[in-house]
């Protein structure tokens, strides 16, 4: 990255606002997740058990995951609807190397590969021929559907090596699951490099306005590639996650319908549509806050269908809740 | 037709028809290996199909144009549907009578998700989201695990033949018309144009710009609820869970592959749409006809579309080496 | 800032708000425990202290792949009415029946049984949505010392631990038998199966693969082939638009074979516009094949559009389950592990004096 001089002062108010502007914001979400916990704690039988809290994290880790990718995505306003199905696409074929070789370092490796293949596709497609993302995405989409179900005519691959359950789905100190810890761990060498590092400053400046961080001399194109590969390598390791927790890789791992909730975790967690805003620590509150929706609902045996209605509900409110925030801001 | 206008070179051409060509190649490929491909009534019955589609395209090219997004369109039309089938079957509603009911329940979930968008200012991704969800639960919950069957006069409505053509394709045809020419004879029309173009320019000029907006949503979730009911023509029962699945991506794709543009400003119905939705249906109809491989269409779908998209940037790489003058 | 924390506490408020709405069945005994029951492997069943003063409870936790038709309804309300007709004989005085949805997602249906876990259900039922994925689940249970019995999707070939008990149906048999009645009648009554069209379900689902099998295995032992398959994946748009185009591709077609019931009515929709719905006997006539014995099926064939189904005994595998259930929970099952009921191979010409059928119970 050749340049390592001081940021010209202009970018470094920007930064400072941004950072301000954003603590702010993870502020208001924190408070509501204590609240909510001590209030699911009391009335919610066995919310407030070590072994549900963890399962909670597990279940965010899911989402989230793909959610931190997407952030970095939602930033320069771009889309990745194929997050999910590339999850399992990849989890599908490096399982099937894994399979083969009953090497666990092989597979793992071709699994982030071959997600960050795709990733490679969706980068090339949206930075250097300027496709629209939200399309390009939904073409990769059925493409990963299509190789899926194609491979795995309609079984799964199990039978996977005992090592990779052993690294990957066991439980530090007996409590501590692996992939809560490697999820948390993702979302802070993440989180550095958003906040911490020139690219990280250079994505802020391409989401909030492309052609004038062109014309400061970002390499935007390089920008827009690399967070879809960064996409692409987050699907991977959720896809190894997943395939450790599921002792199997198959098309049922990635519906389509779970990018829903994925965008869900990055938007309560402050990332916009529209581009220019996000962070990590939000979007991994973000993804923890859907988990305890579904986890309550479930524990309270609420009618799966007034699940949905809720969810919508509290997606609309949160959203409203921002723009609130917004509106004061500016006054 | 080559090189006969000006200066425009065969390589142009090329680049700025390639979606054209690219469907034109496949319709080739398809009508060499098939003899039913290119028949009368083949085009028919793509078209029958297609017919929800493009009525949820249509209503969805507004709201893009507008440089907006509404991802509830497809739970509008589940309740919209679910409210259609359960008036006449519970309610003995007649069917014209139950159209409308249907037409105003979309009306109303549009008018509420434009609500959310226009007055509270939530972002219409989120807020149209958040209705997905909400929508979705309603119509489970309204039709309670029941299989109703669509009653007997839907099942002549959708028989009638009027010179030998299904109803839903004149009904879907002239709403993309008459839609179109709104669209670009009528002062609302341009007002969207404007709107969708500069925000800040339109409001300087007079022109309110959340008016249109939310007159764009409710238009959006009006039609939804007609295509809404038009699939569940098709299907012959209510599903709840399969009326809409999935029809707003459908319809944003069909909208872009047609030429509109996600940041507004930009697009048009007929041709632009329509040609988007007959694409994507011919792709599926080629491959019955072909009698592909079941495992072989998502792959050929998700090709396709994405060639249908590098094609389509091309041009506008070639407009902007143009523009700047290289 | 005063607005900010009324806007948060606000929210917090309806969240509470939901919950307090949601719990007015649970039991309120709360008292968040330091160490989880599930977190010690092999503890001994930890439904028993959450069990209130008031009489012992039957907590049955059920995870399904998805929840969206008929044939789930009937399921779900036939198992929940079996467990609390019997369960007074087994020493329980009620049922609590703890419903979750995956929404086709493998690993939401993973956390779900995970959350089913920790409310300490006495046993767990799953409608897995991956065969091979769900032993995971299993072994969760396993650890849990909770008993799991699989419903309709059992675990794949040669996976384990293998679950408790699995209660379904062979469906590779059941495709097979029906197909073979459906053919035999066929050409009873005069006519050449020409040009077969099979409309399969989601080419992810073993049991829509199994069908497919025993459907080609069928008309196999008759010297026939499938012209052309057609994917639906479960959805009525895919299998409209699919079978347009198959109908057009074969129109000599009088043959049609359907994976499941609820795609019926978008084959009836193809085939009205083309002219070619008409009852049995009238001329034109399509052969229709299908299975599972849904509603609409029911309906279709009391008419005589349609002539062949192979249909869920549901009653049966109900009281399978309640057979075998309160034995497992106590320990003393010796049964046999996995319980296939056998499919109802129903015709045209015999459904007139049926009324115990599943789909024509569930439609009064």
């Amino acid at each position: 990255m050749g340049k390592k001089e001081a940021p010209p002062t202009g970018t470094a108010a920007v930064k400072h606002s941004l950072t301000e502007k954003l603590k702010n914001e993870n502020a208001a979400l924190i408070l509501l997740v204590i609240v909510s916990m001590i209030v699911f704690g009391i009335t919610v039988p066995n919310f407030m058990t070590v072994g549900n809290i963890f399962n909670l994290l597990v279940q965010a880790s899911t989402i989230g995951l793909p959610a931190i990718g997407l952030t970095f995505i939602l930033i320069t306003a771009g889309n990745d609807l194929s997050l999910p199905t590339n999850m399992a696409c990849s989890a599908i074929l490096g399982c099937a190397v894994m399979q083969k070789t009953q090497n666990t370092f092989l597979g793992v490796i071709a699994i982030l590969a071959i997600a960050v293949c795709f990733g490679v596709i969706n980068g090339f497609s949206v930075a250097k021929l300027k496709m629209v993302p939200m399309i390009v995405t939904l073409a990769i989409q059925t493409l990963n559907v299509g190789i899926s179900e194609f491979y795995t005519q309609g079984t799964s691959v199990g039978g996977l090596p005992q090592s990779f359950y052993r690294i990957f789905s066991s439980s530090l100190f007996g409590v501590v699951p692996v992939s809560v810890i490697i999820f948390l761990l993702t979302a802070f060498v993440m989180h550095q490099i958003l906040t911490k590092t020139v690219f990280g400053r250079e994505l802020f400046q391409t989401g909030i306005n492309e052609k004038a961080a062109r014309v400061n001399g970002v390499n935007t194109t390089r920008i827009l590639f690399v967070i879809y590969v960064i996409g692409g390598f987050m699907a991977g390791i959720s896809g190894v996650l997943m395939a450790a927790r599921l002792k199997a890789a198959g098309t049922s791992m990635g519906p389509v319908s779970a990018f829903n909730n994925i965008i869900c975790a990055c938007v309560l967690g402050g990332a916009s549509v529209w581009g220019g805003k996000g962070t990590i620590l939000g979007t991994l509150i973000g993804s923890i806050v859907m988990a305890i929706i579904t986890n309550v609902m479930n524990l309270l045996n609420v009618n799966f269908f007034v699940t949905y209605v809720v969810k919508g509900i509290i997606i609309i409110l949160v959203c409203y809740l921002d723009v609130l925030r917004n509106q004061e801001k500016e006054r | 037709m080559k090189l006969k206008t000006k200066q425009i070179s065969v390589k142009d051409f090329l680049i700025k028809y390639a979606l054209f060509i690219l469907i034109i190649a496949l319709w080739i490929v398809y009508g060499i290996n098939s003899p039913h491909f290119f028949t009368i009534k083949n085009l028919r019955s793509l078209l029958t199909n297609a017919a929800p589609l493009l009525i949820y395209a249509t209503g969805m090219t507004y709201i893009l144009i507008l440089g907006e997004i509404d991802l509830s369109v497809g739970s509008v039309g589940a309740v919209a549907s679910a409210a259609w089938i359960l008036s006449m079957t519970k309610l003995d509603v007649p069917l014209a009578a139950a159209f409308l009911i249907a037409l105003l329940i979309g009306a109303a979930c549009g008018l509420l998700t434009g609500f959310m968008v226009v007055k509270l200012r939530i972002n219409a991704f989120m807020a149209s989201l958040g209705m997905q969800f909400i929508l979705r639960g309603i119509c489970y919950l309204s039709a309670d695990g029941e299989q109703i069957l669509t009653p007997k006069d839907v099942h002549t409505f959708a028989n009638y033949r009027l010179l030998t053509l299904s109803p839903l394709i004149y009904i879907s045809l002239s709403i993309a018309a008459i839609m179109m020419l709104i669209y670009k004879y009528t002062a609302f029309g341009r007002k969207i144009q404007a709107c969708g173009c500069n925000r800040e320019a339109a409001k300087t000029i007079g022109i309110n710009v959340d008016r249109i907006k939310w007159s764009a949503f409710i238009i959006s979730g009006m039609l939804a609820g007609l295509a809404g009911s038009l699939q569940c023509v098709n299907f012959g029962i209510l599903l709840p869970g399969s009326i809409g699945e999935g029809s707003e991506f459908l319809a944003i794709t069909a909208c872009v592959l047609g030429g509109t543009s996600l940041m507004g400003g930009t697009g048009s119905i007929i041709p632009g749409t329509l040609i988007g939705v007959i694409f994507y249906y011919s792709i599926e109809n080629g491959l019955g006809l072909l009698g592909a491989n079941v495992y072989l269409y998502p792959i050929v779908r998700g090709i396709v579309i994405y060639l249908a998209m590098v094609t389509d940037s091309l041009k506008f790489s070639v407009g902007r080496r143009k523009s700047k003058g290289l | 800032m005063k607005r900010k924390l009324a806007i948060v506490l606000s929210l917090a408020f309806v969240i509470s708000a939901i919950a307090g709405c949601g719990s007015k069945e649970a039991p309120a005994a709360e008292a968040p425990a330091a160490e989880a029951p599930e977190a010690e492997a092999d503890a001994p069943e930890p439904a028993e202290d959450s069990a209130p003063a008031g009489g012992k409870v039957l907590k049955v936790g059920v995870s399904w792949a998805h929840y969206n038709d008929a044939l789930f309804y009937a399921w779900g309300d036939g198992m929940e009415q079996v467990l609390k007709d019997n369960c007074k004989d087994h020493g329980f005085d009620s049922v609590e029946w703890i419903s979750l949805v995956a929404e086709d997602d493998a690993s939401k249906q993973a956390s779900d049984i995970s959350d089913l876990v920790t409310q300490g259900c006495d046993v767990i039922i799953s409608y897995p949505f991956d065969n091979q994925a769900i032993t995971s689940s299993v072994q969760e249970c396993k650890d849990a010392g909770i008993p799991i019995v699989l419903w309709d999707r059992n675990i794949a070939e040669g996976a384990s631990p293998a679950p408790d008990l699995f209660v379904g149906l062979d469906t590779y048999n059941q495709a097979y038998e029906a197909g073979k009645v459906f053919f035999q009648e066929m050409i009873d009554a005069g006519e050449t199966p020409t040009d077969i069209i099979s409309i399969i379900g989601a080419t992810n689902d073993n049991n829509a693969l199994n069908r497919q099998k025993g459907f080609e295995d069928a008309a196999r032992e008759f010297n026939l082939t499938i012209a052309q398959t057609v994917p639906s994946d479960w959805d009525s748009e895919k299998a409209l638009t699919g079978f347009t185009a198959a109908f057009q591709a074969h129109p000599n077609c009088n043959t049609v074979l359907i994976a499941s019931d609820f795609i019926v009515t978008a084959v009836q929709t193809v085939l009205e516009s083309n002219d070619a719905w008409h009852v049995n006997g009238e001329d034109g006539h399509i052969w229709i094949c299908s299975q599972d014995g849904f509603p609409t099926g029911c309906e279709f064939m009391q008419d005589g559009y349609m002539d062949c189904s192979g249909m869920y005994s549901v009653e049966g595998m109900c009281s399978d389950f309640s057979d075998a259930i309160f034995q497992i929970i106590d320990g003393s099952y010796a049964g046999e592990a996995e319980l296939y009921s056998d499919p109802l191979i129903v015709s045209a010409k015999d459904i007139a004096g049926m009324s115990d059928l599943w789909g024509i119970k569930y439609a009064e």
